[in-house]
């Protein structure tokens, strides 16, 4: 787990997994999905308000929408209305999945040959080239500037070509870690004493209106 | 490559006024005879005093009368208004009849249709795809499915297929997007820049026109955030804004009323705005045509909102003399209330002698595609010069009727231009009201003056 840092959170439990929202003065709006038994990030999704007060998509950081299946929409009335445009469902898509140890990012359908790749860091982001410029894909890894860390490290990057799907590790660093280590503590300790506060174990912590 | 014609033949239908192009006034307001007008110098003059009130902004809440008899161009005045403000400034045109509705009250209509006309332009940074255009297509649907169409944009370093949807084929062609263009499409509106033609497009036969924006072909991923400028009407805040009121946003859409609590929000956020100079607020121009058939209550509302703060320039037509105010018994001017006339400026258009007539079939025959035949020696078309004889004794709009009918008449023939014959076939052929009430008198069996007669 590595959870966005500040804004206004609301946690609440649904069997094996806890959501969090966090909600900012600006609007923007960050939902966060962890598995209970290993403490695992499986979804974190964005979403901006913009000026005049409607709301933009999801923006998937971390899993997609399939990852999840409360994430469904429940009906396709509420959707946002189309804008006439989309790209064909053969189009690359780029899903994050985190692990204990590393970040991994797995990229498919690609199906160019595997020499075609090129992976690298430059400063703050991964970045995917394709030699017939094809498929190009800045990545942005937030975590890393939470903890201070300026810049990647090329040297926790690795990457390889499988079927149909390129597929970028990169470890994290210890303080990536320790920030994580952290984060698990106070938020058990944060529930431990709502619960207590109530003197209902077992009882969310506090009620989610979204989830 | 373009779009194929199946696409243009669908958006460039001929409407009644679809060659009016702008006010045809020059940098001085004076009128020429050009963007599809003819004639009525003094109201398109005065029409174009309006545009320019509006475009230097802070005056809301004028209004302003177009009266003239039928097939004198009021409608056609406030069409140029609306092309001369260009697309950035929110025009609304409503007929008068349209206010009435058993969805909503009249008032909650003429809300909306206000607020519809004033703009907010604002920065705001958003979610754009941006590229360079290396192919469109436009498939035919047989199953009457969704997708219509596939485009594929690409960047420096990497490359995209899209499906499209009817809407966003629209969108483009409006724009006139070709193969080789850069373009940027919002993400949250849809709307379609384009920004120019890449220096790399390899179109060495096409002809570039000065106008041409020659940009280089955008870097990196397809999407990205960028700042853009977007001008969206008070109104399209009020549905955002009840629409994310949760749930019940699925009972109170496009359609519904909108809460005056929510209005009132808006306003006082959009006044902050203003304040903060975050955004600018664009007066546009609410066109109601036909404006006698609004009611006194709708009238009184008109009185009450010109003077709001927050109002644009309203622009009605008439073409009622002295006649009763809808609603009431009593008899006014052009059927509008006294009061609501002494706020409002009023512009005359008079019935176009039989020069202007001519003028303003030839504009429409070219714009219908029909050619008239055309005498060498007189330089005169006896066909066009018969049409307007017609006009004389019937109206402009029938004579209007008759120019697409008399070519068909003529293909008949295999004539590729309309001579005098074919215009008398169809003048035959196709009545005009006079004639048609004159052949009721003497035909019909029950027929209401000679009924008077037998009584008497």
């Amino acid at each position: 787990m590595g959870l966005v840092p500040g804004g206004n959170k609301t946690v609440a439990i649904r069997g094996d997994k806890k959501f969090i929202k966090t909600v900012y003065d600006n609007g923007t709006e960050v939902e966060e999905i962890l598995r209970q038994s290993d403490g695992i990030l499986i979804v974190r999704r964005v979403r901006h308000q913009s000026f005049i007060g409607d709301y933009s998509e999801w923006n998937y950081e971390v899993g997609s929408e399939d990852s999840v299946p409360e994430l469904k929409p429940r009906s396709s009335k509420i959707s946002v209305p189309s804008i006439g445009i989309r790209a064909k469902s053969y189009t690359p898509i780029c899903v994050r999945h985190d692990l204990a140890d590393a970040f991994e990012w797995h990229i498919s359908p690609l199906i160019y040959p595997s020499k075609t790749y090129d992976v690298s860091v430059e400063g703050k982001f991964i970045v995917v080239k394709t030699t017939n410029r094809k498929y190009y894909k800045k990545i942005n890894l937030s975590d890393i500037a939470w903890v201070g860390e300026k810049s990647l490290d090329e040297s926790l990057l690795k990457w390889n070509y499988v079927g149909n799907t390129l597929k970028i590790r990169y470890k994290k660093s210890v303080s990536i870690i320790r920030r994580e280590r952290e984060q698990m503590f106070l938020m058990q300790k944060a529930e431990k004493e709502a619960t207590s506060d109530k003197k209902t174990p077992g009882a969310p912590s506090q009620q989610c209106p979204q989830q | 490559m373009s779009l194929p014609s199946i696409i243009s033949q669908h958006l460039e239908r001929i409407g009644a006024q679809s060659h009016v192009r702008g006010l045809g006034l020059d940098d001085s307001l004076q009128p020429r005879d050009r963007d599809g007008l003819y004639g009525q110098y003094a109201a398109r003059r005065a029409a174009g005093i309006i545009v320019r009130m509006s475009q230097d902004g802070g005056k809301a809440g004028r209004g302003v009368l177009i009266v003239g008899p039928p097939g004198s161009g009021k409608t056609a005045i406030a069409m140029g208004m609306a092309q001369t403000l260009g697309p950035d400034t929110p025009f609304t045109s409503m007929s008068g009849s349209e206010f009435y509705s058993h969805e909503m009250n009249k008032t909650e209509a003429l809300t909306q249709a206000l607020r519809r006309s004033i703009g907010v332009e604002f920065h705001e940074e958003t979610e754009v795809i941006e590229g360079q255009v290396v192919d469109i297509q436009a498939n035919k649907t047989e199953d009457g499915g969704d997708v219509i169409g596939t485009l594929v944009l690409k960047t420096t370093e990497m490359e995209t297929e899209y499906d499209m949807e009817s809407k966003m084929l629209e969108a483009l062609s409006k724009e006139k997007v070709s193969v080789g263009d850069v373009i940027t499409i919002d993400k949250a509106s849809g709307k379609v820049t384009r920004v120019g033609t890449s220096f790399g497009a390899g179109r060495e036969f096409d002809a570039h026109g000065p106008q041409t924006r020659f940009v280089p072909c955008p870097e990196g991923e397809l999407q990205k955030r960028k700042e853009v400028v977007h001008t969206v009407t008070l109104h399209e805040i009020d549905v955002i804004n009840s629409r994310s009121q949760g749930f019940m946003a699925l009972f109170a859409g496009d359609t519904g009323e909108i809460r005056p609590e929510v209005r009132d929000q808006i306003n006082v956020k959009i006044a902050q705005w203003i304040e903060e100079k975050k955004a600018k607020l664009v007066p546009g121009v609410l066109f109601i045509d036909e404006v006698h058939m609004l009611d006194i209550e709708c009238f009184a509302f008109l009185n009450r909102a010109l003077e709001s703060r927050l109002a644009p320039v309203v622009v009605m037509a008439t073409n009622r003399g002295i006649s009763t105010i809808r609603g009431t018994s009593h008899v006014s001017a052009h059927g509008i209330p006294s009061d609501l006339l002494d706020r409002i400026l009023i512009v005359r258009t008079k019935k176009p002698s039989k020069d202007e007539v001519k003028e303003i079939l030839k504009i429409r025959a070219s714009e219908e595609d029909v050619e008239f035949d055309f005498d060498e020696e007189s330089e005169e078309s006896p066909a066009l010069d018969y049409l307007a004889d017609i006009s004389e004794v019937t109206s402009l709009r029938y004579c209007i009727q008759l120019i697409t009918l008399s070519s068909l008449v003529a293909q008949r023939r295999h004539s590729a231009v309309v001579e005098e014959q074919d215009i008398k076939k169809v003048y035959d052929l196709f009545l005009d009201v006079d004639r048609s009430s004159e052949m009721m008198s003497r035909d019909f069996l029950f027929h209401a003056e000679e009924k008077d007669e037998d009584d008497e």
